[in-house]
C-alpha cells in the first residue's frame, strides 16, 4: 500500500508542475491588458509603460513563471491588483463560504440520496421506488438556482424565516452563520441528492445481481446483513467516485449559487478576477483549485483499497 | 358701522385662513429627520478600488462621493455647484483668475488638519507626468497655483475656462490628504460626512458616521453599508425580505410595479441620470463615413420602442449628447422623428439601395445595451441594414471598441455628467472629427458672458445632432427603490453619486 502512495504522490507532483504550467503561460496569452484594466480608459502609453514595470509583465515569461512559483512555495500568492491585497487572503476568505457549502451540502445529499437509493434498489418495481425515481429526476432537471429562487422567495420574502442571501461569518455569531447558508446549502443538496440517489440506485441494483449475494442469501443471512455488509461495501465505489468529483466542482465555486444569494465565495471571486484581468489572483486560485481536486481523487484512490481489496495496485 | 364692523370680520377671516394655511403646511412638509440607524444600499458592481482620483470606475464614485470624499466644491441633488471644502470663491471678471476660500477646521478622517496645503498636493498630484487620475486636463488648465495661507488658495487658469469650476465638483477632483498616496487605494481618508470602516471583499463596504464633521448637523445616519449584489432578481428579493434598505438603482426596471404593490417599498419614479444612453458609431469607417449614412440610422429608430423594449418605459428620449438635467440642454429629439422611409431614401442617395451589413459589439453585462441593441438590429434591419450581434465582455469593450475603436455600431450609457467635450477629441472612439464642433464648445467654455454660453452649447448639440454623430437613444432613468422608511433620498442623480448625507430614516 505505501508502495503505491508513494507512486501515486509522484504523479500528484507532476501532475502539478504541468497543470502550473499551463495556467500560468494560458493566462499570459489572454488578450486584455492588466495595467489598461487597473489605469482605465485615459491612461497614456507612458503610464501603461510604468505600471507594466512595475507589476514586472516586462520581465521574460520564463523568470515570472519561476518567480510565481517560488511565491506559491513560501506561501506568498501574490497580490490582487484589483482588491489591492494579498491573494492568500482573499482565498482564506472565500474559503469559510465554499467549505461550508461543499461539505454540508455534500453531508446532506449523502444522508438523503444514499438512502434513498438503497431503498428504491431494494423496493425496485413498488410504488416506492417509482416515486424515488419521479422525484430524484425532477431534482436532477430542475437547476440547482431556480430552486434557489423558490426557496428564497418562500423562506426569505414571503415568510422571513431566512435571509434573501449574503454571508454573514462565523466570527458574528454561529446561528446567523448557519441561517446565512441554509438556504444556499439545500438548493445545491437538492440537486447532488438527487444524483446520488439514481446512482446508489442502479449501483446496488447491479450488485444485488452478483453470484455472492445469491450465496449469501442461502446461506440464511437476513436481508439487512446482506445488504449493509456484503452489497452496500461493493456498491460503494461508483458512488464514492461520483461524491469525490462533486466535491471536486463544489471547491470550484457555485458560481450561479453565490450570484443567487449574493456570497462572497470562490466562484464569484474567479469571475470577478478574470474580468479584471487580475492575473495573480487567477492564476492562486486556479492552481488552488486543481492541487484540491488532485488530491480529492487520491483521497478517492486510497480509500477504494479498502472498499474492495480485489484493487490491486502494482 | 355696518361697513366697518363687515370690513373687520372680513379681515379677520382672511387673518385666520392665512395662519390656517401657514399651520398646514408647517405641519405638513415638517417631518423633522430622525438621527441614528443604518442604511443598507445594494449596489451591482463592487468598485475596483476606493480612490476616485486614480480610476475612472464610476462605481468608486457611487460609494464616496460626497459620503467620504469632497472636494472644492460638489454637486448637489438639483446638479448645482455648492460650496464643500471652499465657503467661498471669487472669480476675477476677466474669468482667469478663481481665489477660494476655504473652510476652517475641518480634519480629514485621521485627524490631521486641512488646509491650502492639501488642495496644493491633490492637485499637484493630478497633474504630475505619471499621475493614475483619469482626467489630468482638468487641472493642467492650471496655469499658476499660489497659495496665499492656510486658508486661501488662487488658481490664474490660461483662458477662461466655464468648466473648470463643474471640473472642481467632480469625483475625479476630490481633496486627498498628504502622504498617503498607496493606501487610498483601499483605505481612503477624506473630509466628508462618513468615514471608512471595512472593505469586506466579494461582500460589502461599511461606513460609519463622523462625528468631528464640519457641519454639526449631518450626517442623520450612523452607519451606511454598501452591499454588492449584481443579480437584479436577488437585489430586489433581498429589498422584499427586509435585508436591505435600498436598491440604489434598479436594474430591471419591469419591477416597478411588483415594488410598488409591496406596502412596505416606494420607487421614486421620474429622475433622471447623466447616463446618456447612445447608439455610438465609427465615424472613420465605411459607410458610417458619409452623414447620409448616419442620418438614415436616425431616421430608422424608433426610441419610444427601444426604451419601451429595453426599459419598459422608463427613460427619456434624447436628441444630443446632453442630459435633460442640465441647465444647458435643449430638446432636439424632433430632429430625426422615426421615418423609415426617409431611412431608405438617403440610402438609395448614398449608393446602398439595398441597405449593407454591419457587426453590432453589445457589452454583454450591461442588461440595457443589450436589450437596446437587439431592438435596433430590428428596427435597423426594416431598411436593410443587417446587423450581426456580437455580445462582449466587458475588459473586451474596453480593448476592442473603447482604446481600438475597432467596431462599427455598439450601444453604451455615458454616465459622466456635462461630458459634451468628447466630441471635441477626434481620437475618441466616436471618430469624430469636426473643426466647427470644436470651435463652437472652445468659444463655449471661455466666454464670460452667460447668455452667449447658452447660445453656443445650444449649437454645439446643434452639430452632433445635425451630423448624426451617434444615435442619441435616452437618458438612463434614476429609479431607486427603497423601504417605505427611507427619507430624503436623491431623485435624480444628476452626478455619478450616491450621496447619503441627508438621508435619514423614520421609525
Amino acid at each position: 500500500m505505501t508502495h503505491y502512495i508513494m507512486r501515486r504522490l509522484l504523479s500528484f507532483t507532476l501532475v502539478l508542475i504541468g497543470v502550473s504550467i499551463i495556467i500560468f503561460f494560458v493566462l499570459h496569452i489572454l488578450p486584455g491588458d492588466p495595467a489598461q484594466i487597473i489605469l482605465g480608459t485615459q491612461a497614456t502609453p507612458e503610464k501603461l509603460a510604468n505600471l507594466r514595470h512595475l507589476m514586472g509583465l516586462d520581465r521574460p515569461i520564463i523568470v515570472q513563471y519561476f518567480d510565481w512559483l517560488k511565491g506559491v512555495f513560501t506561501g506568498d500568492l501574490g497580490h490582487s491588483i484589483s482588491y489591492d491585497t494579498s491573494v492568500a487572503s482573499l482565498i482564506g476568505t472565500r474559503m469559510e463560504v465554499t467549505l461550508f457549502l461543499t461539505f454540508f451540502a455534500i453531508f446532506l445529499s449523502v444522508i438523503i440520496g444514499i438512502p434513498l437509493g438503497i431503498f428504491a434498489a431494494t423496493h425496485q418495481g413498488t410504488p416506492g421506488d417509482y416515486l424515488v425515481m419521479l422525484f430524484s429526476q425532477i431534482g436532477i432537471a430542475v437547476p440547482a438556482f431556480w430552486t434557489g429562487i423558490l426557496l428564497i422567495y418562500f423562506f426569505a420574502v414571503k415568510f422571513h424565516i431566512f435571509p434573501a442571501g449574503g454571508f454573514i461569518p462565523f466570527s458574528k455569531g454561529l446561528i446567523p452563520f448557519l441561517r446565512s447558508l441554509i438556504l444556499p446549502t439545500l438548493s445545491i443538496a437538492i440537486v447532488r441528492a438527487s444524483v446520488l440517489a439514481r446512482m446508489s440506485r442502479s449501483s446496488v441494483l447491479e450488485v444485488m445481481r452478483e453470484d455472492y449475494v445469491r450465496t449469501a442469501r442461502s446461506k440464511g443471512l437476513s436481508e439487512r446483513v446482506v445488504i449493509y455488509k456484503h452489497v452496500l461495501k461493493n456498491a460503494f465505489i461508483p458512488i464514492l467516485t461520483v461524491i469525490g468529483l462533486q466535491i471536486g466542482q463544489l471547491m470550484a465555486g457555485e458560481i450561479v449559487i453565490e450570484n443567487v444569494f449574493y456570497l462572497p465565495g470562490l466562484g464569484q471571486l474567479v469571475m470577478r478576477s478574470i474580468g479584471q484581468r487580475d492575473l495573480p489572483t487567477v492564476q492562486a486560485i486556479v492552481l488552488f483549485i486543481a492541487v484540491l481536486i488532485i488530491l480529492i481523487n487520491l483521497v478517492v484512490d486510497i480509500l477504494y483499497g479498502y472498499f474492495d481489496p480485489r484493487i490491486k495496485y502494482e | 358701522m355696518r361697513k366697518s364692523l363687515f370690513f373687520k370680520v372680513f379681515l379677520l377671516t382672511i387673518l385666520i385662513t392665512m395662519f390656517g394655511f401657514l399651520f398646514a403646511f408647517v405641519g405638513y412638509g415638517a417631518q423633522k429627520p430622525v438621527y441614528g440607524g443604518k442604511l443598507v444600499v445594494a449596489i451591482p458592481a463592487e468598485p475596483p478600488g476606493l480612490d476616485p482620483t486614480s480610476n475612472t470606475a464610476a462605481v468608486i464614485d457611487r460609494v464616496v462621493y460626497n459620503n467620504v470624499y469632497e472636494g472644492l466644491v460638489k454637486i448637489n441633488r438639483e446638479g448645482k455647484i455648492t460650496p464643500a471644502l471652499a465657503e467661498s470663491w471669487d472669480v476675477s471678471k476677466d474669468g482667469l483668475t478663481y481665489t477660494f476660500h476655504l473652510r476652517k477646521g475641518v480634519k480629514f478622517h485621521d485627524g490631521s488638519d486641512f488646509t491650502a496645503a492639501d488642495v496644493k498636493y491633490t492637485i499637484e498630484r493630478n497633474t504630475k507626468k505619471d499621475t493614475k487620475n483619469a482626467h489630468p486636463e482638468f487641472f493642467r488648465v492650471i496655469k499658476k497655483m499660489k497659495v496665499i495661507d492656510d486658508y486661501t488658495i488662487q488658481f490664474t487658469l490660461g483662458e477662461p475656462n466655464f468648466m473648470f469650476l463643474f471640473n472642481l465638483a467632480r469625483g475625479d477632483s476630490v481633496i486627498v490628504p498628504e502622504g498617503h498616496d498607496a493606501d487610498l487605494k483601499s483605505k481612503p481618508i477624506g473630509t466628508g460626512p462618513f468615514k471608512f470602516k471595512e472593505w469586506a471583499r466579494g461582500d460589502h463596504i461599511t461606513l460609519v458616521k463622523n462625528k468631528d464633521y464640519w457641519n454639526p448637523k449631518l450626517p442623520y445616519l450612523d452607519e451606511v453599508v454598501f452591499k454588492f449584489i449584481p443579480d437584479e432578481t436577488t437585489q430586489l428579493a433581498a429589498l422584499k425580505a427586509g435585508d436591505i434598505d435600498v436598491v440604489a438603482y434598479i436594474l430591471s426596471p419591469e419591477s416597478v410595479p411588483d415594488i410598488e404593490a409591496d406596502p412596505n417599498l416606494k420607487v421614486i419614479k421620474g429622475g433622471v441620470t447623466t447616463g446618456d444612453v447612445i447608439l455610438a458609431i465609427n465615424n472613420s469607417r465605411k459607410p458610417f463615413n458619409d452623414v447620409r449614412v448616419r442620418r438614415a440610422i436616425s431616421y430608422a429608430i424608433d426610441r419610444k420602442a427601444v426604451i419601451d423594449g429595453a426599459m419598459f418605459g422608463y427613460g427619456t428620449p434624447i436628441g444630443s449628447h446632453m442630459s435633460p438635467a442640465n441647465p444647458y440642454y435643449v430638446d432636439l429629439t424632433w430632429v430625426y422623428p422615426y421615418n423609415p422611409a426617409k431611412a431608405k431614401e438617403l440610402l438609395k442617395e448614398a449608393g446602398y439601395p439595398n441597405g449593407f451589413d454591419a457587426v453590432i459589439k453589445l457589452p454583454a453585462p450591461y442588461k440595457y445595451s443589450v436589450k437596446s441593441g437587439e431592438i435596433i438590429a430590428d428596427l435597423l434591419k426594416d431598411v436593410g441594414i443587417n446587423l450581426k450581434i456580437e455580445l462582449i465582455e466587458w475588459g473586451q469593450w474596453i480593448q476592442n471598441v473603447f482604446l481600438k475603436a475597432d467596431y462599427d455600431l455598439t450601444v453604451i450609457g455615458h454616465v459622466e455628467a456635462f461630458d459634451i467635450g468628447i466630441y471635441a477629441n477626434p481620437k475618441y472612439y466616436f471618430r469624430y472629427d469636426s473643426p466647427w464642433f470644436r470651435e463652437v464648445y472652445h468659444r463655449a467654455l471661455t466666454t464670460t458672458n452667460e447668455d452667449e454660453r447658452k447660445k453656443l452649447f445650444a449649437i454645439a448639440q446643434w452639430i452632433l445632432a445635425s451630423d448624426a454623430v451617434n444615435g442619441f437613444l435616452f437618458e438612463a432613468p434614476s429609479l431607486p427603490a427603497m423601504r417605505k422608511n427611507v427619507m430624503n433620498w436623491w431623485a435624480n442623480y444628476p452626478i455619478i453619486a450616491v450621496d447619503v448625507t441627508e438621508v435619514w430614516k423614520a421609525k
